[in-house]
């Protein structure tokens, strides 16, 4: 018990990393998402066919490859990055592409009515949004958005490849070190607890959204 | 006059909806416009609004140009004209369009507050009157999946009101409601006309268009007929 306890202990940064990578992945593809989203209904032809072709590599491409990409590719063109600042660059881009297309689903499934009442109260594209489409994507959009959130927390994994010590990282260590499984079991705990609470983060923000139908 | 429509022309993919369409509203006049599914009276009415633009001619609502013909082109009112006739133009949706993850106050209070700036207790309390005048004080604090479908619309219908609009449009407002309900919505549209506001109804509902109005508008294939 007290080796499971200090292989926690001997880990803390490591899920501290994990928990940073996650943290910082999450806010900022978030905000790019819902700007890409609204980008991808846009009226003007040029626009949609960008973002959606940003869209099609970022999904259509590994995020492990994206990552060795602008941390090893981009330096043969002259563009180098810090290890978490590339990790952050592949991450943000490619999870801001996948959160784009649940926020791009979540505002066509409203009603073109609600856009219409808004137009006829006088309201601006913007107020229309914040007010009344926003509020009601995000109920309909959450349970997509808990899935990709709970794949986030499993993909900060892939780190591993440019050499940052993440929590699995540490845990690898520690099994060569000691000759034992046992700290991968403890690694295992950590991304079950921390899925676990994002799980229920999300069935209790799910649950204050029944407030309405 | 609050309302005019001149030589009003709108085509979709090259078939006309809406065939040289003129007329005029009075204050405190209660026109509607009668044809049957597909003569375009929805169609009008949405051009009226300005959630359709017009290919011709011009609408002019309280004395500002909402679309205006220019030459081969259609100018269309913008900034403080276009706030400027929102303010003075209601629509009640045919099914309403109430915000659902808004209140009943919610969805009455928020354009004037949020877009006209106007003070929230004066904004609040008029909404109260409107309620209370509507009957439905008591139903301010609900969301609107709580409301039956009469509810609703008056609901809608305070939201279409607050702002003391001059026009009330109404996109056939007896579709889907019993004899009784009916009666309660030609008695609301008549209070209407008593405070001088003007009321445009687009219905084909026969007998209902007749026992309200001062005047029919028949439309067929997108033109007036009568």
């Amino acid at each position: 018990m007290k080796y499971i306890f200090n292989l926690f202990l001997s880990m803390k940064s490591g899920m501290f990393v994990t928990f940073y990578i996650f943290f910082i992945t999450l806010v900022f593809s978030i905000i790019l998402g819902i700007v890409v989203a609204l980008m991808r209904i846009s009226k003007i032809k040029i626009i949609r066919l960008v973002v959606s072709l940003y869209i099609f590599i970022m999904r259509g491409t590994p995020l492990l490859l994206q990552i060795i990409f602008v941390f090893f590719g981009l330096p043969i063109i002259g563009i180098t990055f810090e290890r978490y600042t590339a990790v952050f660059i592949a991450f943000i881009l490619n999870y801001a592409a996948y959160f784009a297309e649940i926020f791009r689903a979540g505002i066509q499934s409203i009603d073109r009515g609600q856009f219409e009442a808004s137009k006829v109260l006088g309201l601006s594209r913007f107020d229309t949004y914040i007010y009344v489409i926003f509020p009601q994507m995000f109920k309909n959009i959450l349970p997509a958005l808990a899935n990709e959130v709970i794949t986030l927390v499993k993909d900060t994994a892939l780190v591993y490849v440019v050499g940052i010590a993440d929590v699995l990282r540490e845990g690898k260590i520690a099994v060569n070190r000691d000759a034992t499984l046992l700290p991968f079991i403890v690694v295992a705990i950590f991304y079950a607890g921390f899925i676990y609470i994002l799980s229920s983060l999300f069935k209790n923000i799910e649950k204050r959204f029944e407030y309405y139908r | 006059m609050v309302l005019e429509l001149k030589n009003v022309v709108k085509s979709y993919k090259g078939k006309r909806v809406l065939n040289n369409i003129s007329f005029e509203l009075k204050e405190g006049e209660i026109v509607s416009i009668f044809g049957k599914s597909g003569a375009g009276k929805s169609t009008l009415l949405r051009c009226i609004n300005g959630l359709e633009t017009i290919d011709k001619g011009s609408i002019r609502i309280n004395g500002e140009y909402l679309y205006k013909q220019n030459g081969n082109y259609i100018l269309s009112a913008k900034g403080d004209s276009l706030k400027k006739i929102r303010k003075s133009i209601g629509f009640v949706f045919q099914n309403f369009n109430l915000f659902p993850n808004l209140t009943v106050l919610e969805n009455i209070v928020l354009a004037p507050i949020k877009v006209y700036k106007l003070e929230k207790d004066i904004v609040l309390n008029k909404a109260n009157e409107l309620l209370k005048k509507l009957d439905i004080l008591d139903k301010r604090d609900c969301y609107p999946y709580e409301l039956s479908g009469g509810q609703k619309q008056r609901v809608a219908i305070a939201r279409a009101c607050i702002l003391s609009p001059k026009i009330i449009c109404f996109d056939e407002p007896t579709s889907a409601v019993d004899d009784e309900v009916k009666k309660s919505i030609a008695q609301i549209i008549l209070g209407l006309k008593e405070d001088n506001i003007s009321v445009l109804i687009v219905s084909h509902d026969k007998d209902f268009s007749h026992s309200i109005s001062d005047r029919i508008i028949n439309i067929e294939g997108g033109k007036i007929i009568s």
